[in-house]
C-alpha cells in the first residue's frame, strides 16, 4: 500500500464531492427548485399585496420582503445545516459513506461544500434572482436597490457601522446554521426536529436564568467589565467589533465540535445502536 | 492477511457481548464461510473486520494496519456487501464512474463479465431494477473492484434461484490467490460447494475454524435410510426427510464425501469440544 495514499488529497476530496453530488443529484436539484419556487412565489405575492391604485409602494414592498426574506433565510439555512450529515442517517447509507475510501477530513469538507456552500448559494441566489425577476416584471426598484440607496441617507458618521451590520447579518445566518449542522452530526436521523427541541429547551433555560442572574448580581462583573471598557458612545464601534469577534469565535467553536463529533460518528461507537 | 486478535464487542446499552474473545486469521486465496445462529455476532464480526466498529478490546488488522483507522489505503482494499445496502437511483454507468475511481484495481471488463453472469447489462438504470437485481448489480460491482478483502453479509438473501447459481459462479470466477472472501450466511445450501474454509461462531467464541479439506479428510458425511447399519459408530445422527444424515469418522478406505453443512453445524454446536481440541 502506498503511504502517500493516506495523506489529505484535494483531488480525492473533489472526487468525494462529485460522488455525493451525483448520488444525491436529483434530491439537490428538486430542493433547489423548491427553494427558488418558494422565494419567487413570496416575492410575487408581496408585490401584489403592496400594490395600490396609484401603483406599487416600493418602500412598503421592500420592508415586507425584508421581513419575509429574513424568515426564509432563517428557516432555509437551518434546514440546510440539518441536512449536512444526512448521508449518515440510515444504517446502509452510513456503511456506504464510512466505507468510501477517503479520509474523514475529506468527507467532512466535501459535505460542507455540498450542503453549506452549495446550499447557501442556492438559497441566496434564489432570493436575489426571484427579487430581480419580480422587480423587472413590475418595473420596480428592487428591494436590494432600496437598501443600497438607503445607505446614502445614512449619516456619514454612522456609515462605518454598515460593514459591521453586514458581518452581523452573516453571523445571524451562519451561527444557527452551524448549530443545526452540529445537530445533524449528533443526531443524523430526524436531525432538524431534535435540534429544534434542544434549542427550545436551551432558550427556555436562558429565559429562566437571565432574569435570575440579573437580579442576583451574578452578571455584575461582566457588566462592570463592559462599562469600564466600552463606556463612551465612541466606543460603541469597538464594542460591536468585540461582540462580532466573540460571535465568530463561537461559530468556529461549533464547527470544531461538529468535526469532533463527525470523527466520532464516523468511527461510530454508537453505530447501529 | 486479516488478523482478528482476541476481540470483544458489546453494543452500547447492551451488557451482553456480541463478540467475546474472538481470534481468527483469514488468509488470502480462500473463501471463508462464517456461520452461526441468529444473534451470534456474524454481522458484528464483519463490521469489526471492515473497521466500522471498534472492539472494546483486541484489534483487527489487514496486513498489520488496524482496519479501524479506516485509512484510504485500507478502505480501498476492503469492500463490504451488507445485507441492506445503499445504491442511489441513477444509471449504473454513473454509479460506476463515481465509485470505481476509489478502487485502484477496479476492472470495467470484469464488471461486464459479472453483470453478464447475472444476466444484466451495463446500461441499466438502478432506479428501475427490482431489489434482487439491484443486489446482483451491487455484487457485480463489489467483485469487479478487486479489493483484497471482500466481505459479504447474507449475499444470497433476496436472490432468485438462478441468481443463487449465478452468484456461486461469479464468486468462484472472481477468486484469486491474493483475495480473501468472507461470506456470512444462513443459506448454507446456496454456498456449500463454494467455500474453502468454515468458521462457526457463538457469543462465547469460535466453535469451529477448519478448512473444508480437513473436514473431508477427517469425517464422512452420509445420508442413509438404514440407521442401524450405517449409523454404527456415528458421531452424529440427524433425522432428515426419508432417512438420516450421519457424520462419522473417516478411515482411509472410506470414500471422501461433500461436507453436509447443516449436519456439521448441529454437530459442532452440540459438541464444541471436538473442534476446539482439534
Amino acid at each position: 500500500m502506498n503511504p502517500n495514499y493516506d495523506k489529505f488529497s484535494l483531488k480525492r476530496m473533489w472526487a468525494v464531492t462529485t460522488h455525493y453530488c451525483v448520488a444525491n443529484g436529483r434530491k439537490l436539484l428538486v430542493s433547489s427548485f423548491v427553494i427558488f419556487a418558494m422565494t419567487f412565489l413570496i416575492s410575487l405575492l408581496i408585490t401584489k399585496m403592496t400594490g395600490n391604485d396609484d401603483g406599487l409602494d416600493s418602500a412598503a414592498r421592500a420592508a415586507m420582503l425584508g421581513i419575509m426574506y429574513l424568515f426564509i433565510i432563517g428557516l432555509g439555512s437551518t434546514i440546510i445545516g440539518s441536512l449536512t450529515f444526512s448521508s449518515y442517517s440510515s444504517k446502509p447509507k452510513r456503511i456506504s459513506a464510512m466505507m468510501l475510501p477517503a479520509k474523514k477530513s475529506e468527507k467532512f469538507l466535501s459535505m460542507l461544500i455540498v450542503y453549506i456552500v452549495f446550499g447557501n448559494i442556492v438559497l441566496f441566489g434564489s432570493i436575489f434572482l426571484s427579487e430581480w425577476i419580480t422587480a423587472s416584471m413590475y418595473g420596480l426598484t428592487s428591494a436590494f436597490e432600496q437598501f443600497r440607496l438607503s445607505f446614502w441617507y445614512t449619516e456619514p458618521k454612522l456609515r462605518q457601522f454598515v460593514p459591521l451590520s453586514f458581518w452581523g447579518a452573516v453571523c445571524y445566518v451562519l451561527i444557527p446554521q452551524a448549530i443545526y449542522l452540529l445537530g445533524s452530526a449528533l443526531w443524523p436521523r430526524l436531525s432538524f426536529l431534535k435540534t429544534a427541541i434542544a434549542m427550545s429547551i436551551f432558550q427556555l433555560l436562558l429565559t429562566i436564568i437571565m432574569p435570575i442572574s440579573t437580579m442576583s448580581g451574578w452578571i455584575n462583573p461582566f457588566l462592570e467589565f463592559m462599562s469600564e471598557h466600552f463606556d463612551s458612545p465612541e466606543a460603541a464601534y469597538n464594542s460591536i467589533c468585540f461582540i462580532l469577534v466573540c460571535a465568530y469565535m463561537l461559530l468556529a467553536g461549533i464547527y470544531v465540535l461538529a468535526w469532533l463529533r463527525f470523527r466520532n460518528l464516523a468511527v461510530a461507537k454508537r453505530f447501529l445502536s | 492477511m486479516i488478523t482478528v486478535s482476541n476481540i470483544t464487542y458489546a453494543y452500547p446499552g447492551n451488557s451482553a457481548n456480541a463478540l467475546c474473545n474472538i481470534s481468527l486469521t483469514f488468509a488470502p486465496g480462500a473463501i471463508y464461510g462464517l456461520l452461526g445462529a441468529n444473534g451470534t455476532g456474524k454481522s458484528t464480526l464483519l463490521y469489526c473486520i471492515a473497521g466500522l466498529l471498534k472492539p472494546q478490546s483486541g484489534s483487527v488488522t489487514l496486513d498489520s494496519t488496524d482496519t479501524f483507522r479506516r485509512l484510504p489505503s485500507t478502505l480501498s482494499e476492503i469492500f463490504i456487501v451488507p445485507e441492506e445496502f445503499d445504491m442511489p437511483s441513477i444509471p449504473l454507468a454513473d454509479f460506476v464512474k463515481q465509485n470505481a475511481k476509489f478502487y485502484p484495481n477496479f476492472s470495467a471488463e470484469q464488471l461486464e463479465t459479472y453483470l453478464s453472469h447475472f444476466r444484466l447489462t451495463p446500461d441499466i438504470h438502478l432506479g428501475r431494477l427490482s431489489m434482487g437485481q439491484r443486489k446482483k448489480a451491487f455484487i457485480a460491482f463489489a467483485l469487479a473492484c478487486n479489493t483484497s478483502v471482500l466481505l459479504m453479509d447474507e449475499p444470497t438473501n433476496g436472490l432468485d434461484i438462478p441468481g443463487k447459481v449465478e452468484f456461486r459462479r461469479a464468486v468462484v470466477s472472481a477468486m484469486t490467490d491474493n483475495r480473501t472472501i468472507v461470506i456470512s450466511t444462513h443459506q448454507v445450501r446456496d454456498l456449500d460447494r463454494v467455500l474453502d474454509h468454515l468458521v462457526m461462531i457463538s457469543p462465547s467464541g469460535v466453535v469451529l475454524n477448519r478448512s473444508i479439506e480437513s473436514l473431508q479428510r477427517e469425517f464422512q458425511f452420509i445420508f442413509t435410510q438404514n440407521r442401524d447399519v450405517d449409523g454404527v459408530g456415528a458421531l452424529w445422527t440427524q433425522p432428515a426427510p426419508g432417512g438420516y444424515n450421519i457424520i462419522r469418522l473417516r478411515t482411509p478406505e472410506m470414500d471422501e464425501t461433500d461436507v453436509n453443512l447443516e449436519s456439521l453445524f448441529e454437530f459442532a454446536f452440540s459438541n464444541p469440544e471436538i473442534f476446539k481440541q482439534s
